[in-house]
């Protein structure tokens, strides 16, 4: 490579001939290897701690309730439900019960939700009416997920196995360990409306084994 | 002298500029990208099963 390549036309001429991309492509004159490498570590360093800190700020119920659409509807319902307040004092935030830790699930589960800001920019359940009309759709959605997943996201803080199953009403516990403890079920096949209220079209009595 | 101190100015300012801008950029791009193949893979594969 000598430093007057023979003249070339167009974009790719310009590109090449470029200073500036001349500066970046070439071995530098007065920066030092020591310096380069440190400096983009120090980068590299700096990148990744803004990446997990906006990671988390985007995974608190903060943000998840900045909009109106989940603040004036399943925001409110939550209030009131046992994971809002109960004896032991724990609080079940949204990303809790809704965002996969695993980080590949998680970044996915991130990106899905540019299809939220769609919604939220086109005004999809702009209204409780919007809301309701298209709840069971997404009530389905959360169910074959949970479903498919074993409601992973219920057994990151409730174990079947650390269950006292004495302690348990009768009837949780004879269903618990028949169908829970044997594998053949998940929290959210017979555990369905705990957070929010359910569709108006799955009426609790349409579900197999809620009470 | 003045042609040296302007390639030294370039090139301090394009290693700034390709630190704080350019690499971060194209990492999240890429995290992006990686984040939305999954996603779209789940659409077509159905949800995840448990880890
Ligand atoms: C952040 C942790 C957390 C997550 C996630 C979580 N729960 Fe809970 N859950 C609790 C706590 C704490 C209680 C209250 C326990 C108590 O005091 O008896 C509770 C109570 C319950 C109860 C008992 C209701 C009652 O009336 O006694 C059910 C059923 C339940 N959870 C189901 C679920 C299901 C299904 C999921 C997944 C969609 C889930 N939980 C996710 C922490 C969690
Ligand atoms: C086969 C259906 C079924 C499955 C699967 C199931 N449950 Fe239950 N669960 C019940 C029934 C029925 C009750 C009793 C409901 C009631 O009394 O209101 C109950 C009650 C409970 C209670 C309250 C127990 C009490 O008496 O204080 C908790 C907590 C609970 N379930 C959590 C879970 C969690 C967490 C999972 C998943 C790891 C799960 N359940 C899976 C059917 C099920
Ligand atoms: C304890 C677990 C839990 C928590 C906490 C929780 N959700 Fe849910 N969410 C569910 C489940 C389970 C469903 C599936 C529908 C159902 O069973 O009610 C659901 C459904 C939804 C839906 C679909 C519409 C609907 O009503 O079914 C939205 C939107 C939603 N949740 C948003 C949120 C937001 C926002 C928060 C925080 C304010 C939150 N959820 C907190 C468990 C939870």
């Amino acid at each position: 490579m000598s430093d007057t390549p023979p003249p070339r036309r167009g974009f790719w001429a310009w590109l090449t001939n470029n200073v500036w991309v001349r500066t970046a492509t070439r071995p530098p004159v007065y920066l030092s290897l020591a310096f380069l490498t440190l400096g983009g570590f120090v980068a590299g360093v700096a990148f990744w701690g803004a990446f997990n800190t906006a990671l988390e700020v985007a995974n608190t119920e903060t943000f998840c309730v900045g909009c109106h659409e989940m603040r004036d509807n399943v925001y409110q319902e939550l209030q009131g439900t046992i994971h809002w307040t109960n004896p032991a004092g724990v609080r079940a935030t949204c990303p809790d019960c809704h965002v996969p830790h695993p980080w590949t699930l998680k970044i996915a589960r991130k990106m899905q939700a540019s299809k939220e800001v769609w919604g939220k920019v086109f005004g999809i359940i702009d209204t409780r009416e919007k809301f309701l009309a298209l709840r069971p759709t997404l009530a389905a959605h959360e169910w074959a997920r949970m479903s498919a997943n074993r409601s992973a996201e219920c057994r990151n803080c409730h174990n079947p196995l650390s269950m006292d199953l004495a302690k348990q009403s009768p009837q949780a516990a004879s269903a618990h360990k028949a169908q829970l403890l044997t594998g053949e079920k998940s929290c959210i096949d017979c555990h369905k409306g705990i957070a929010h209220h359910l569709p108006e079209t799955a009426k609790a009595d349409e579900i197999e084994g809620f009470d | 002298m003045v042609v040296q101190e302007a390639r030294k100015w370039r090139e301090v300012l394009m290693f700034l500029i390709l630190s704080v801008f350019i690499w971060p950029v194209i990492a999240s791009g890429f995290v992006a990208t990686y984040g939305l193949a999954f996603w779209v893979y789940f659409i077509l594969s159905g949800p995840p099963g448990p880890q």
